[in-house]
């Protein structure tokens, strides 16, 4: 089945940059997963459907790069990081890095600091690491 | 048949990549399976399905780490999961010089070095898509960016 195009419609010419948090249309409503998320959910596919390279190429990657390993570990992350008031790609972003330092926040999420002050990153990035210490193996 | 619609659509969409959605790494769950439509003169039925899907596609400006998979002088070519990200090496760190003699080749200053499988945090400056596939530029000239 090839893809639906819907008629009349062009492709959006807005140009998509992450930096100013421009996703696209499609994207728009769409959640963005942690690794460690993608790393579970990726793990309870039937084995019969784990079959192409690409499939197999991003299990390699997020369990390279996955940093929290269970999932009380990461729903209790993702709780978190909602209280906080920031968007989702953000929010992934935090998760995803595990910044240490508030300067590491500014220069790789850079939409960020705009919304929030130094203190109330600091607050976020110990909570992010206090779990990352504490999660059980 | 409605299993075989699912079966047909893991089998089609996932694997594949567009300039639209990235790539379809693994569908989740079919939402809906609409009533199927006969096409006229050739006889084969039309269903629209709506799917769930865990999707990748790399943004501008997005920060993300990365595995080396190549080094040569012109830079080095990491994998973040399917996608292949190049990183030119006007977008390295100057002081990072590129070390043909040792074996695998490697880009090092005093205390880094990449080589082939290091784990490297790149931010992706640009995306190029072409039908099947997606490539990004990277940059590590970035603070915080580089060996992990």
């Amino acid at each position: 089945m090839s893809q639906p195009t819907p008629r009349g419609r062009k492709a959006p010419p807005e140009e998509e940059d992450a930096a100013k948090l421009a996703f696209g249309e499609d994207f728009e409503h769409a959640e963005f997963l942690f690794i460690s998320e993608a790393a579970l959910l990726l793990e309870r596919t039937p084995p019969g459907q784990a079959q192409t390279s690409n499939f197999q190429k991003t299990q390699a990657y997020v369990n390279t790069f996955s940093k929290f390993h269970n999932q009380e570990a990461v729903t209790e992350l993702r709780k978190t990081l909602l209280k906080y008031n920031i968007h989702k790609y953000e929010l992934a972003q935090l998760a995803n890095l595990c910044p240490e330092e508030v300067d590491e926040v500014k220069s790789l999420i850079p939409s960020l600091p705009h919304k929030l002050e130094d203190e109330k990153i600091r607050q976020i990035l110990d909570e992010i690491a206090a779990l990352k210490k504490y999660q059980s193996q | 048949m409605d299993d075989f619609l699912k079966r047909k659509l893991h089998t089609d969409v996932e694997g594949t990549c567009t300039g639209r959605f990235g790539y379809i790494i693994n569908v989740l769950t079919v939402k809906e399976i609409s009533k199927g439509k006969v096409l006229p003169s050739i006889g084969l039925a039309e269903f629209t399905v709506k799917y769930q899907a865990i999707v990748f596609k790399p943004f501008k400006g997005e920060v993300v780490d990365g595995t080396v998979t190549s080094v040569n002088k012109m830079g080095f070519f990491a994998e973040v999961g399917p996608l292949q990200v190049f990183v030119s090496s006007h977008l390295i760190p100057s002081d990072m010089k590129f070390n043909p003699y040792v074996n695998p080749p490697a880009f090092s200053d005093e205390n880094n070095t990449i080589e082939k499988g290091s784990n490297c945090r790149i931010k992706i400056v640009g995306t190029r898509f072409d039908a099947t596939d997606i490539f990004a530029i990277g940059t590590i000239k970035e603070d915080f960016c580089g060996i992990l």
